[in-house]
Protein backbone atom coordinates (compact mmCIF):
# COMPACT_ATOMS: atom_id res chain seq x y z
CA UNK A 1 0.00 0.00 0.00
CA UNK A 2 2.86 2.33 0.86
CA UNK A 3 4.44 1.65 -2.50
CA UNK A 4 1.18 2.41 -4.26
CA UNK A 5 0.80 5.62 -2.24
CA UNK A 6 4.27 6.87 -3.13
CA UNK A 7 3.69 6.04 -6.80
CA UNK A 8 1.08 8.83 -6.90
CA UNK A 9 3.99 11.20 -7.39
CA UNK A 10 4.99 9.33 -10.54
CA UNK A 11 1.93 10.76 -12.23
CA UNK A 12 2.02 14.39 -11.15
CA UNK A 13 4.72 16.82 -10.15
CA UNK A 14 4.69 20.38 -8.82
CA UNK A 15 7.07 23.14 -9.80
CA UNK A 16 7.41 26.72 -8.56
CA UNK A 17 8.51 30.00 -10.05
CA UNK A 18 10.35 31.26 -7.00
CA UNK A 19 10.31 35.02 -7.53
CA UNK A 20 6.69 35.09 -8.66
CA UNK A 21 5.69 32.85 -5.76
CA UNK A 22 7.23 35.29 -3.26
CA UNK A 23 5.33 38.17 -4.82
CA UNK A 24 2.03 36.32 -5.01
CA UNK A 25 2.14 34.99 -1.46
CA UNK A 26 3.09 38.39 -0.04
CA UNK A 27 0.31 40.02 -2.04
CA UNK A 28 -2.22 37.44 -0.88
CA UNK A 29 -1.28 37.87 2.80
CA UNK A 30 -1.44 41.67 2.45
CA UNK A 31 -4.90 41.61 0.85
CA UNK A 32 -6.10 39.13 3.48
CA UNK A 33 -4.94 41.46 6.30
CA UNK A 34 -6.62 44.37 4.53
CA UNK A 35 -9.93 42.47 4.42
CA UNK A 36 -9.69 41.78 8.16
CA UNK A 37 -9.03 45.48 8.80
CA UNK A 38 -12.03 46.53 6.70
CA UNK A 39 -14.23 44.02 8.53
CA UNK A 40 -13.07 45.42 11.89
CA UNK A 41 -13.75 48.98 10.80
CA UNK A 42 -17.23 48.10 9.52
CA UNK A 43 -18.23 46.06 12.59
CA UNK A 44 -16.85 48.34 15.28
CA UNK A 45 -16.94 51.61 13.33
CA UNK A 46 -20.74 51.69 13.20
CA UNK A 47 -20.99 51.20 16.96
CA UNK A 48 -18.33 53.87 17.55
CA UNK A 49 -20.25 56.34 15.38
CA UNK A 50 -23.40 55.83 17.45
CA UNK A 51 -21.71 57.36 20.53
CA UNK A 52 -21.30 60.97 19.27
CA UNK A 53 -24.67 60.61 17.53
CA UNK A 54 -26.29 59.83 20.90
CA UNK A 55 -24.58 62.81 22.51
CA UNK A 56 -25.64 65.07 19.63
CA UNK A 57 -29.31 63.99 19.76
CA UNK A 58 -29.41 64.35 23.56
CA UNK A 59 -27.94 67.85 23.26
CA UNK A 60 -30.24 68.90 20.41
CA UNK A 61 -33.62 67.57 21.58
CA UNK A 62 -34.64 68.40 25.14
CA UNK A 63 -37.52 65.93 25.45
CA UNK A 64 -37.03 63.57 28.42
CA UNK A 65 -37.68 60.34 26.47
CA UNK A 66 -35.52 61.35 23.53
CA UNK A 67 -32.71 62.50 25.80
CA UNK A 68 -32.86 59.28 27.87
CA UNK A 69 -33.00 57.10 24.74
CA UNK A 70 -30.09 58.97 23.13
CA UNK A 71 -27.97 58.80 26.28
CA UNK A 72 -28.66 55.08 26.61
CA UNK A 73 -27.35 54.62 23.07
CA UNK A 74 -23.86 55.24 24.45
CA UNK A 75 -23.68 52.24 26.84
CA UNK A 76 -25.48 50.15 24.17
CA UNK A 77 -22.78 50.96 21.63
CA UNK A 78 -20.05 50.34 24.20
CA UNK A 79 -21.57 46.95 25.01
CA UNK A 80 -21.55 45.98 21.31
CA UNK A 81 -17.90 47.06 20.96
CA UNK A 82 -16.94 45.15 24.12
CA UNK A 83 -18.73 41.99 22.96
CA UNK A 84 -17.11 42.04 19.50
CA UNK A 85 -13.62 42.73 20.86
CA UNK A 86 -13.98 40.07 23.54
CA UNK A 87 -15.12 37.49 20.99
CA UNK A 88 -12.16 38.29 18.80
CA UNK A 89 -9.73 37.77 21.67
CA UNK A 90 -10.72 34.10 21.81
CA UNK A 91 -9.95 33.48 18.18
CA UNK A 92 -6.57 31.99 17.45
CA UNK A 93 -5.99 32.60 13.79
CA UNK A 94 -2.96 31.44 11.93
CA UNK A 95 -1.88 28.73 14.33
CA UNK A 96 -1.65 25.95 11.81
CA UNK A 97 1.56 24.46 13.15
CA UNK A 98 0.11 23.00 16.35
CA UNK A 99 -0.81 19.31 16.62
CA UNK A 100 -3.99 18.12 14.89
CA UNK A 101 -5.72 17.41 18.19
CA UNK A 102 -4.91 20.84 19.62
CA UNK A 103 -6.06 22.37 16.35
CA UNK A 104 -9.41 20.61 16.57
CA UNK A 105 -9.77 21.63 20.22
CA UNK A 106 -9.00 25.27 19.39
CA UNK A 107 -11.54 25.22 16.58
CA UNK A 108 -14.13 23.70 18.88
CA UNK A 109 -13.61 26.43 21.50
CA UNK A 110 -13.73 29.03 18.76
CA UNK A 111 -17.04 27.78 17.37
CA UNK A 112 -18.52 27.38 20.85
CA UNK A 113 -17.65 31.03 21.54
CA UNK A 114 -19.18 32.08 18.24
CA UNK A 115 -22.32 30.16 19.10
CA UNK A 116 -22.50 31.77 22.52
CA UNK A 117 -22.02 35.22 21.01
CA UNK A 118 -24.61 34.80 18.26
CA UNK A 119 -27.01 33.00 20.57
CA UNK A 120 -27.07 35.92 22.99
CA UNK A 121 -27.41 38.55 20.24
CA UNK A 122 -30.86 39.50 21.55
CA UNK A 123 -29.40 40.79 24.80
CA UNK A 124 -26.41 42.76 23.56
CA UNK A 125 -27.19 43.69 19.95
CA UNK A 126 -30.98 43.88 19.59
CA UNK A 127 -32.65 44.80 22.89
CA UNK A 128 -30.41 47.65 24.15
CA UNK A 129 -30.54 49.77 20.95
CA UNK A 130 -34.16 48.61 20.46
CA UNK A 131 -35.15 50.08 23.83
CA UNK A 132 -33.30 53.30 22.96
CA UNK A 133 -35.20 53.47 19.66
CA UNK A 134 -38.50 52.92 21.47
CA UNK A 135 -37.74 55.77 23.91
CA UNK A 136 -36.74 58.10 21.09
CA UNK A 137 -39.88 57.21 19.11
CA UNK A 138 -42.02 57.88 22.19
CA UNK A 139 -40.40 61.27 22.66
CA UNK A 140 -40.88 62.25 19.03
CA UNK A 141 -44.62 62.54 19.68
CA UNK A 142 -45.59 61.07 16.32
CA UNK A 143 -49.20 60.48 15.23
CA UNK A 144 -50.40 57.03 16.33
CA UNK A 145 -50.20 55.47 12.83
CA UNK A 146 -46.69 56.72 12.19
CA UNK A 147 -45.59 55.64 15.65
CA UNK A 148 -46.84 52.08 15.14
CA UNK A 149 -45.38 52.02 11.66
CA UNK A 150 -41.93 53.04 12.94
CA UNK A 151 -42.25 50.64 15.85
CA UNK A 152 -43.10 47.75 13.51
CA UNK A 153 -40.05 48.49 11.39
CA UNK A 154 -37.81 48.57 14.49
CA UNK A 155 -39.21 45.28 15.80
CA UNK A 156 -39.09 43.73 12.30
CA UNK A 157 -35.43 44.65 11.86
CA UNK A 158 -34.60 43.25 15.28
CA UNK A 159 -36.41 40.03 14.45
CA UNK A 160 -34.56 39.65 11.14
CA UNK A 161 -31.19 40.06 12.91
CA UNK A 162 -32.28 37.55 15.58
CA UNK A 163 -33.53 35.05 12.99
CA UNK A 164 -30.40 35.32 10.81
CA UNK A 165 -28.22 34.59 13.81
CA UNK A 166 -30.35 31.62 14.83
CA UNK A 167 -30.12 30.22 11.28
CA UNK A 168 -26.34 30.70 11.26
CA UNK A 169 -26.09 28.76 14.50
CA UNK A 170 -28.33 25.87 13.50
CA UNK A 171 -27.20 25.51 9.87
CA UNK A 172 -23.53 26.37 10.08
CA UNK A 173 -22.08 26.40 13.56
CA UNK A 174 -23.92 23.51 15.23
CA UNK A 175 -22.99 20.94 12.55
CA UNK A 176 -19.34 21.98 12.85
CA UNK A 177 -19.39 21.72 16.64
CA UNK A 178 -21.02 18.31 16.38
CA UNK A 179 -18.43 17.10 13.93
CA UNK A 180 -15.52 18.40 15.99
CA UNK A 181 -16.95 16.86 19.15
CA UNK A 182 -17.32 13.52 17.37
CA UNK A 183 -13.73 13.62 16.14
CA UNK A 184 -12.35 14.56 19.54
CA UNK A 185 -14.68 12.18 21.38
CA UNK A 186 -13.47 9.31 19.26
CA UNK A 187 -9.86 10.16 20.00
CA UNK A 188 -10.39 10.47 23.73
CA UNK A 189 -12.73 7.51 24.01
CA UNK A 190 -10.03 5.06 23.06
CA UNK B 1 17.02 38.57 6.71
CA UNK B 2 14.25 38.57 4.09
CA UNK B 3 16.48 36.53 1.79
CA UNK B 4 17.03 33.90 4.51
CA UNK B 5 13.28 33.79 5.07
CA UNK B 6 12.64 33.28 1.35
CA UNK B 7 15.36 30.63 1.09
CA UNK B 8 13.95 28.66 4.01
CA UNK B 9 10.45 28.92 2.54
CA UNK B 10 11.56 27.56 -0.83
CA UNK B 11 13.72 24.89 0.75
CA UNK B 12 10.83 23.60 2.85
CA UNK B 13 8.51 23.62 -0.15
CA UNK B 14 10.95 21.86 -2.45
CA UNK B 15 11.66 19.15 0.11
CA UNK B 16 8.03 18.48 0.92
CA UNK B 17 5.96 19.44 -2.13
CA UNK B 18 5.13 15.91 -3.28
CA UNK B 19 4.11 14.81 0.23
CA UNK B 20 1.90 17.89 0.54
CA UNK B 21 0.31 17.20 -2.84
CA UNK B 22 -0.44 13.56 -1.98
CA UNK B 23 -2.14 14.58 1.27
CA UNK B 24 -4.12 17.36 -0.42
CA UNK B 25 -5.32 14.84 -2.98
CA UNK B 26 -6.55 12.55 -0.22
CA UNK B 27 -8.63 15.42 1.17
CA UNK B 28 -10.05 16.57 -2.19
CA UNK B 29 -13.00 15.57 -4.28
CA UNK B 30 -11.44 16.67 -7.56
CA UNK B 31 -8.33 18.13 -9.15
CA UNK B 32 -9.39 21.76 -8.71
CA UNK B 33 -9.98 21.27 -5.01
CA UNK B 34 -6.61 19.57 -4.70
CA UNK B 35 -4.87 22.54 -6.34
CA UNK B 36 -6.76 25.02 -4.14
CA UNK B 37 -5.79 23.07 -1.05
CA UNK B 38 -2.15 22.85 -2.08
CA UNK B 39 -2.03 26.61 -2.61
CA UNK B 40 -3.69 27.23 0.73
CA UNK B 41 -1.06 25.05 2.41
CA UNK B 42 1.68 27.07 0.70
CA UNK B 43 0.13 30.31 2.00
CA UNK B 44 -0.15 28.89 5.52
CA UNK B 45 3.46 27.73 5.48
CA UNK B 46 4.46 31.28 4.57
CA UNK B 47 2.27 32.76 7.32
CA UNK B 48 3.53 30.30 9.93
CA UNK B 49 7.21 30.56 8.97
CA UNK B 50 8.05 33.32 11.50
CA UNK B 51 7.00 30.84 14.21
CA UNK B 52 9.23 28.07 12.90
CA UNK B 53 11.98 27.73 15.45
CA UNK B 54 13.53 24.56 14.17
CA UNK B 55 12.84 22.79 17.47
CA UNK B 56 10.45 20.38 15.82
CA UNK B 57 11.66 18.54 12.74
CA UNK B 58 10.78 20.48 9.60
CA UNK B 59 8.76 17.56 8.29
CA UNK B 60 6.68 17.38 11.49
CA UNK B 61 5.96 21.09 11.18
CA UNK B 62 5.03 20.85 7.51
CA UNK B 63 2.77 17.83 8.04
CA UNK B 64 0.97 19.61 10.86
CA UNK B 65 0.29 22.66 8.70
CA UNK B 66 -0.78 20.51 5.75
CA UNK B 67 -3.17 18.33 7.72
CA UNK B 68 -4.63 21.21 9.72
CA UNK B 69 -5.19 23.23 6.56
CA UNK B 70 -6.89 20.27 4.90
CA UNK B 71 -9.15 19.64 7.89
CA UNK B 72 -10.00 23.33 8.08
CA UNK B 73 -10.83 23.49 4.38
CA UNK B 74 -13.23 20.58 4.77
CA UNK B 75 -14.96 22.44 7.58
CA UNK B 76 -15.11 25.53 5.41
CA UNK B 77 -16.59 23.69 2.46
CA UNK B 78 -19.42 22.62 4.76
CA UNK B 79 -19.81 26.01 6.35
CA UNK B 80 -18.62 28.79 4.12
CA UNK B 81 -17.23 28.65 0.64
CA UNK B 82 -13.59 27.72 0.69
CA UNK B 83 -11.09 30.32 -0.47
CA UNK B 84 -10.41 29.95 -4.14
CA UNK B 85 -6.80 30.81 -4.62
CA UNK B 86 -5.03 31.32 -7.86
CA UNK B 87 -1.26 31.38 -7.64
CA UNK B 88 0.19 31.45 -11.15
CA UNK B 89 3.64 30.64 -9.80
CA UNK B 90 2.67 27.06 -8.95
CA UNK B 91 2.47 24.57 -11.81
CA UNK B 92 0.90 21.15 -11.61
CA UNK B 93 2.17 18.86 -14.30
CA UNK B 94 0.71 15.49 -15.18
CA UNK B 95 3.39 13.13 -16.41
CA UNK B 96 3.33 9.97 -18.45
CA UNK B 97 4.75 7.20 -16.29
CA UNK B 98 6.60 4.64 -18.40
CA UNK B 99 8.28 2.91 -15.46
CA UNK B 100 5.09 1.41 -14.19
CA UNK B 101 4.21 -2.01 -15.61
CA UNK B 102 0.62 -0.99 -16.24
CA UNK B 103 0.05 2.72 -15.58
CA UNK B 104 -3.68 2.41 -16.17
CA UNK B 105 -4.07 -0.37 -13.60
CA UNK B 106 -1.89 1.54 -11.13
CA UNK B 107 -4.06 4.62 -11.58
CA UNK B 108 -7.19 2.58 -10.88
CA UNK B 109 -5.59 1.15 -7.73
CA UNK B 110 -4.60 4.64 -6.60
CA UNK B 111 -8.13 5.97 -7.15
CA UNK B 112 -9.48 3.04 -5.21
CA UNK B 113 -7.08 3.75 -2.35
CA UNK B 114 -8.13 7.43 -2.33
CA UNK B 115 -11.80 6.42 -2.32
CA UNK B 116 -11.29 4.22 0.74
CA UNK B 117 -9.16 6.82 2.54
CA UNK B 118 -11.92 9.33 1.83
CA UNK B 119 -14.33 7.27 3.91
CA UNK B 120 -12.23 7.58 7.06
CA UNK B 121 -12.83 10.21 9.72
CA UNK B 122 -10.40 13.14 9.62
CA UNK B 123 -8.13 12.05 12.46
CA UNK B 124 -8.08 8.44 11.26
CA UNK B 125 -7.25 9.75 7.84
CA UNK B 126 -4.40 11.85 9.22
CA UNK B 127 -2.90 8.92 11.09
CA UNK B 128 -3.14 6.65 8.09
CA UNK B 129 -1.76 9.22 5.64
CA UNK B 130 1.26 9.72 7.87
CA UNK B 131 1.70 5.96 8.09
CA UNK B 132 1.66 5.81 4.29
CA UNK B 133 4.29 8.54 4.28
CA UNK B 134 6.45 6.07 6.19
CA UNK B 135 6.65 8.04 9.41
CA UNK B 136 7.36 6.20 12.68
CA UNK B 137 4.57 6.06 15.29
CA UNK B 138 6.51 8.51 17.45
CA UNK B 139 6.39 11.20 14.76
CA UNK B 140 2.78 10.41 13.88
CA UNK B 141 1.96 10.95 17.56
CA UNK B 142 3.84 14.28 17.58
CA UNK B 143 1.95 15.50 14.51
CA UNK B 144 -1.52 14.36 15.46
CA UNK B 145 -1.25 15.02 19.20
CA UNK B 146 -2.32 11.54 20.32
CA UNK B 147 -0.08 9.10 22.18
CA UNK B 148 1.96 6.43 20.41
CA UNK B 149 -0.27 3.77 21.97
CA UNK B 150 -3.34 5.42 20.54
CA UNK B 151 -1.69 5.57 17.14
CA UNK B 152 -1.02 1.84 17.29
CA UNK B 153 -4.59 1.02 18.31
CA UNK B 154 -5.99 3.36 15.68
CA UNK B 155 -3.80 1.84 12.99
CA UNK B 156 -5.18 -1.61 13.68
CA UNK B 157 -8.76 -0.38 13.29
CA UNK B 158 -8.00 1.73 10.24
CA UNK B 159 -6.28 -1.13 8.44
CA UNK B 160 -9.27 -3.36 9.04
CA UNK B 161 -11.62 -0.69 7.69
CA UNK B 162 -9.47 -0.12 4.64
CA UNK B 163 -9.05 -3.76 3.82
CA UNK B 164 -12.81 -4.24 3.91
CA UNK B 165 -13.27 -1.20 1.69
CA UNK B 166 -10.57 -2.22 -0.79
CA UNK B 167 -12.02 -5.70 -1.13
CA UNK B 168 -15.51 -4.38 -1.83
Amino acid sequence: MKFLWKSVSDFEIVTFEKELLNQEVRQHVRSFNKKILVRDIVEIGVAVMIIPMGVFIAYLLPDFFIRTGAMLLIPSALLIIYKILRARRFKKPGQHFISNQEYLENNLVNYQNQKQLLGSVLYWYILPPGICALLILTGLDLPAMKFYYALSITIGLGYIVYWLNKVTISKKIDPLIKRLEEELGELKGM
Amino acid sequence: MQEEFNDLFHQLLEQNKQQILRICAAYSKDTDEKKDLFQEVVINIWKSLPSFEGRAAASTWIYRITLNTCMRARMKSNKYQANHLKLDSIHFETIQNNDSVDPHATQIQINNLYRCIGQLKDMEKNIFLLYLEDLPYKEIAAITGVTENHVAVHMKRIKEKLLTCLKS
